[in-house]
């Protein structure tokens, strides 16, 4: 059962993943704009951020931030999903710091926009290039839902969230 | 353009210069690295220094940043294998370790419980030959040299063992996708029992030369404060975290392989100093051999590969991520597969990475020399932040 607290940043949908290991690991797709939100939640709940990353995919970017608890085996992998044109999403530096440079990193690699970033200068490759490494050519993006469940990147409706947040709540962290 | 790369009337390359924007006037703006012998390895650290301390210090990356996740994408499988051993030359079997099991939970692909065990074993020796450079290298930097000398001793020992079981002397690539590349042998297995044994003897030794030792506690001791808070909200893990009180460890959080049939403890000190790193660092040598020898009395027999495990990788789609405890912290390795035959994206979660990042806000208002005493105590590995 998922911890009841999920519900608090605003989640598409909500799924439990398994192949992360022993354990209990939910992936929560959200919008761009509960992003700072959800950041919130997680720390208060006493999750640290262990890396965030992007995928570049025929629809798009598809960005996972993961979160772990530092007492026990739970983890929650935050999912937004970015347009090709003029990828934006705000950053988590600000909450946890870790951030910074796993967005910056991001920044280098794929060209997403970290908006309110402290200093979004290259991390990894040198200032003057302009190469982002990690973009696919349009012929060798694949489709994102061939590569990920459904449930992890579709909208649920709302009787389903319900149903998955529903019965007893579990204690974590 | 992204980025204003024209030549200034100013000294210094682009990060000099945004650095020094910000600098307040009459301070000297230092570079320290990428060739400075205390960042061992090619690590830039600009510091802002008002008389000999540290107002601000930024790390400069990248030096010898290799794309290792490109890498990932280009090549199989089977073939990214021995860039494992590349990411951290000082703990190659813990990076081994991460990608194969991550691409085994990708696949579901069982591994036999001989192989767990050589995996525990050889991963403990690696973690016990990390810390021991670690060690060495430290100390010189904080102005000792005979330790490096003494440690170099065991470690020689360590690299002469696992050159039996892997071929390699450094950058191992053993592991295997279902188990690992080859059987330990009877002269390997009576060789690492003495070595646990005479080992045992050389840590007090180590602790009487160099642990008691006046000038190593005038210069750890109380420097480099971290409080749990801006190590929890940078991410550090291993011995950082477990320097200021917090027992986090892979090995038991989220516990992996046969770690769980073993007897150990995780060594955990308050004080959150530099001192308190080192000796987290000196107890883990500690329960490192308790844990190899544990493991060797309870080796089973049986295949060191799984008879199904694949030659010709093409996992199903979908994703994975596997952690295991290296001598420096959490790593991670994610992997994304599409079915095809290499990957679609390999995600490389380094510890050093994230216990670099906070030294920015640590060395605020330190000495100088201090900085350099705090930069040793996190241990890092440059290859593994660039990556």
């Amino acid at each position: 059962m998922n911890p009841h607290w999920l519900k608090t940043c605003d989640p598409l949908s909500l799924a439990e993943t398994s192949v992360w290991g022993k354990g209990q690991s939910v992936s929560v797709l959200i919008t761009s704009d509960s992003l700072l939100k959800a950041g919130q939640v997680m720390k208060d709940n006493g999750l640290f951020l262990d890396f965030m990353t992007a995928l570049d995919v025929q629809e798009g970017f598809f960005l996972s931030y993961l979160f772990c608890s530092w007492k026990a085996p739970f983890r929650v992998l935050l999912r937004v999903q970015l347009s090709h044109d003029k990828p934006r999403v705000p950053s988590l530096a600000g909450i946890h710091s870790g951030a910074d440079w796993h967005e910056r990193e991001c920044h280098d690699f794929f060209g997403i926009l970290f908006t309110d970033h402290p200093n979004l200068d290259p991390l990894l490759l040198p200032p003057e290039m302009e190469l982002r490494p990690l973009l696919k050519k349009s012929a060798q993006r694949k489709p994102l839902t061939v590569i990920m469940p459904l449930e992890q990147i579709v909208p649920a409706s709302a009787g389903v969230q319900d149903r998955l947040l529903s019965a007893t709540r579990t204690e974590t962290a | 353009m992204l980025f204003d790369t024209q030549p200034h009337q100013q000294d210094g390359d682009f990060y000099t210069r945004s650095f020094q924007a910000e600098a307040k006037e009459g301070n000297l703006i230092l570079n320290m690295g990428p060739q400075h012998p205390s960042t061992h390895g090619v690590l830039r650290i600009i510091v802002e220094l008002e008389g000999e301390y540290v107002r601000r210090a930024e790390p400069v990356l990248g030096y010898i940043h290799r794309m290792q996740e490109k890498m990932g994408e280009v090549k199989t499988w089977q073939q990214y294998l021995p860039n494992m051993g590349r990411v951290d030359y000082l703990h190659a079997l813990a990076w081994n370790w991460g990608y194969v099991g991550a691409v085994e939970r990708l696949i579901g692909q069982e591994v036999p419980e001989r192989a767990e065990f050589i995996r525990v074993i050889t991963c403990e020796l690696n973690r016990i030959n990390s810390h021991l450079l670690w060690w060495g290298a430290y100390l010189l930097d904080l102005g000792a040299f005979t330790p490096i000398m003494y440690a170099f001793t065991d470690r020689e020992e360590i690299m002469d063992m696992l050159q039996i079981v892997t071929g390699s002397r450094l950058t191992y690539c053993y592991y295997r996708i279902g188990g690992v590349s080859t059987d330990i042998t009877p002269e390997f297995i009576d060789q690492l029992k003495r070595f646990c044994t005479h080992f045992k003897a050389r840590l007090p030794l180590f602790r009487d030369l160099v642990t008691d030792n006046m000038i190593l506690r005038y210069r750890t001791e109380d420097i480099g404060q971290m409080s749990l808070d801006v190590i929890q909200r940078f991410g550090a893990t291993g011995p950082v975290i477990r320097g200021s009180g917090m027992p986090y460890d892979v090995r038991r959080v989220e516990p992996y392989s046969v770690y769980d049939r073993f007897d150990f403890d995780i060594p955990v000190f308050h004080e959150t100093d530099a001192f308190a790193r080192y000796m987290v660092r000196m107890h883990e040598m500690e329960q490192s051999v308790r844990i190899i020898e544990q493991a060797l009395e309870q080796l089973p027999d049986g295949p060191v590969m799984h008879p199904k495990a694949p030659l010709q990788l093409a996992p199903p789609p979908g994703e994975a991520y596997f952690s295991v405890e290296s001598a420096r912290g959490k790593v991670g390795v994610y992997v994304v597969s599409d079915g095809g035959p290499k990957p679609y994206r390999v995600k490389l979660r380094a510890p050093s990475f994230s216990n670099l990042h906070l030294f920015a806000e640590v060395s605020k208002g330190v000495l100088l020399s201090d900085a350099v005493s705090i930069l040793g105590s996190l241990d890092l590995v440059i290859p593994e932040i660039d990556r």
